[in-house]
């Protein structure tokens, strides 16, 4: 595929509404080196994208952050979206959340909302948020349990430290009252790479919980549609890049960049465009970013000869950087890449500890 | 398959039907869409928290020559199970 003129919109925008965030996750997915408040874009640009963003056929807007309640204006943002005609999902730790508060967020129109769990003890859930949000998290879950109409998910962050309390932490989540739980692993970007050592889980503690998620699947059938995703890590193959890069979503930072991953600004030489200065089909359409690993022109061997190339698409091009410092490289979570050796290596050599976390701090950059 | 169709299904909160386009009908759910196409919209058009499954696959019957009837029905609940099984539709006891 070398004409993307003819290709689809996407489905999916991500917006990341603001980089502000009471948290400091040992695991947060944002880049290092974040947005600064004063070059967040206004409602009234978010307002545009959100409508552009539907005739380009987008279903879904994700508001994500950094903490979107961070932004007074969050509701007017939700209400954009929804009139839009966009489904409207915010991804929050509910730290700025109050029962008004969500009462107004559901009237400006929230279809789904997802709290994130950190742990089923307090204190340590406290500590790999690097702040103290366990109980007031709890306390929001029973607000939005209540409400009629807005979906409920809550994710669980897991890697090496908690992964063996795993059990309870699903009790936690049922009690909570969502229609969805997601067990995410720890996603070795950002700020998590930093402490990837510590948080890489080990094979046995995989074993363990795969036992363990398969006896919750079971239990919660019908009630609660339990998902989960292996890490990569200790896979056969990679896991699909989100749908493929540039076939099914976008992302825009605070700033108004317009990124094909949340990650995508680790690979070098890639040049983000602006909504500012686009509308939302030019950048999906013409964007250099957006063009970079579409398709599979790109790609190398094995993944150009391989069948798999249209299921998982080489993988995800950031850990290709991150590891082999090749943007351009099969994946080396795929066991037939020839470097797939180096990942297991990395995993397996993880020490086990928790002395030195590196929480996200705030280190501001001028934007770019 | 569904054991008991005296069960009333009823979309979960957060999932609705949106017409994208004249021909293009979806079901929108917290982590996606579902495309409908044709009898997948026609069964979820009786999904109203009142009827049971029971009572959706008669009515969806009612409007097809009997020799589709053992069809339906199959393609009816499969459907319906589908769904549930994903907490997009919610079975409660009338
Ligand atoms: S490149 Fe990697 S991080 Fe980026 S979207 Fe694809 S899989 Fe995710
Ligand atoms: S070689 Fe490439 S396309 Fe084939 S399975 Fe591995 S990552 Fe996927």
């Amino acid at each position: 595929m070398t004409s993307t003129q003819q290709i689809p919109g996407p489905l999916s925008l991500v917006c990341e509404v603001t980089h502000r965030c009471p948290l400091h996750c040992v695991y947060c997915s944002n880049p290092l080196v974040m947005q600064q408040a004063e070059a967040e874009l206004p409602t009234e640009a978010w307002t545009r994208v959100f409508t552009e963003a539907a005739q380009l056929g987008v279903a879904h807007l994700h508001l994500t952050g950094g903490e979107p309640l961070a932004r007074h204006d969050i509701a007017d943002l939700i209400r954009a979206g929804r009139n839009a005609g966009l489904y409207v999902n915010m991804i929050t730790s509910a730290i700025g959340l109050s029962e008004p508060r969500l009462a107004a967020l559901v009237e400006a129109g929230l279809d789904h909302i997802q709290l994130s769990l950190q742990d089923a003890d307090e204190v340590l859930a406290n500590r790999w948020a690097g702040a103290r949000t366990h109980a007031k998290k709890l306390e929001m879950a029973a607000l939005i349990k209540a409400q009629p109409h807005l979906a409920f998910t809550v994710n669980i962050v897991v890697h090496r430290q908690n992964l063996d309390r795993l059990e309870e932490m699903i009790a936690l989540a049922e009690s909570m009252g969502p229609e969805r739980m997601e067990i995410a692993h720890v996603q070795y970007y950002g700020w998590a790479l930093k402490n990837r050592d510590l948080l890489l889980p080990t094979r046995e503690q995989l074993e363990r919980s795969t036992k363990t998620l398969r006896e919750a699947q079971e239990r919660l059938a019908g009630r609660i549609h339990l998902q989960a995703v292996v890490p990569d890590y200790y896979a056969r193959y990679p896991k699909a890049c989100v749908g493929g890069w540039g076939r099914q979503l976008m992302l825009i930072d605070p700033a108004g960049r317009a990124m094909p991953c949340h990650s995508a600004s680790i690979i070098s030489g890639l040049a983000f465009d602006n909504v500012r200065d686009h509308d939302l089909a030019w950048l999906w359409h013409e964007s250099s970013a957006f063009h970079r690993f579409r398709g599979d022109d790109w790609m190398q061997e094995p993944c150009r000869s391989c069948e798999r190339k249209t299921v998982d698409f080489g993988g995800c091009r950031c850990q290709a950087m991150q590891v082999l410092d090749d943007a351009d490289a099969t994946d080396p979570a795929c066991h037939l890449s020839p470097h797939h050796e180096q990942l297991i290596k990395i995993a397996e050599a993880a020490p086990a500890g928790t002395n030195t976390l590196h929480y996200r701090t705030i280190e501001l950059l001028s934007h770019s | 398959m569904i054991e008991d169709l005296q069960q009333v299904p009823q979309l979960a909160r957060g999932c609705r039907v949106q017409a994208r386009s004249e021909e293009e009908i979806v079901l929108l759910v917290p982590e996606g869409l579902l495309r409908l196409k044709g009898a997948g919209a026609e069964i979820l058009a009786l999904v109203d928290g009142q009827r049971t499954i029971a009572q959706i696959v008669e009515t969806l019957q009612a409007q097809y020559p009997p020799e589709a009837h053992t069809q339906i029905a199959t393609e009816a609940s499969s459907f319906l199970a589908s769904l549930h099984q994903r907490s997009v539709l919610l079975f409660r006891q009338p």
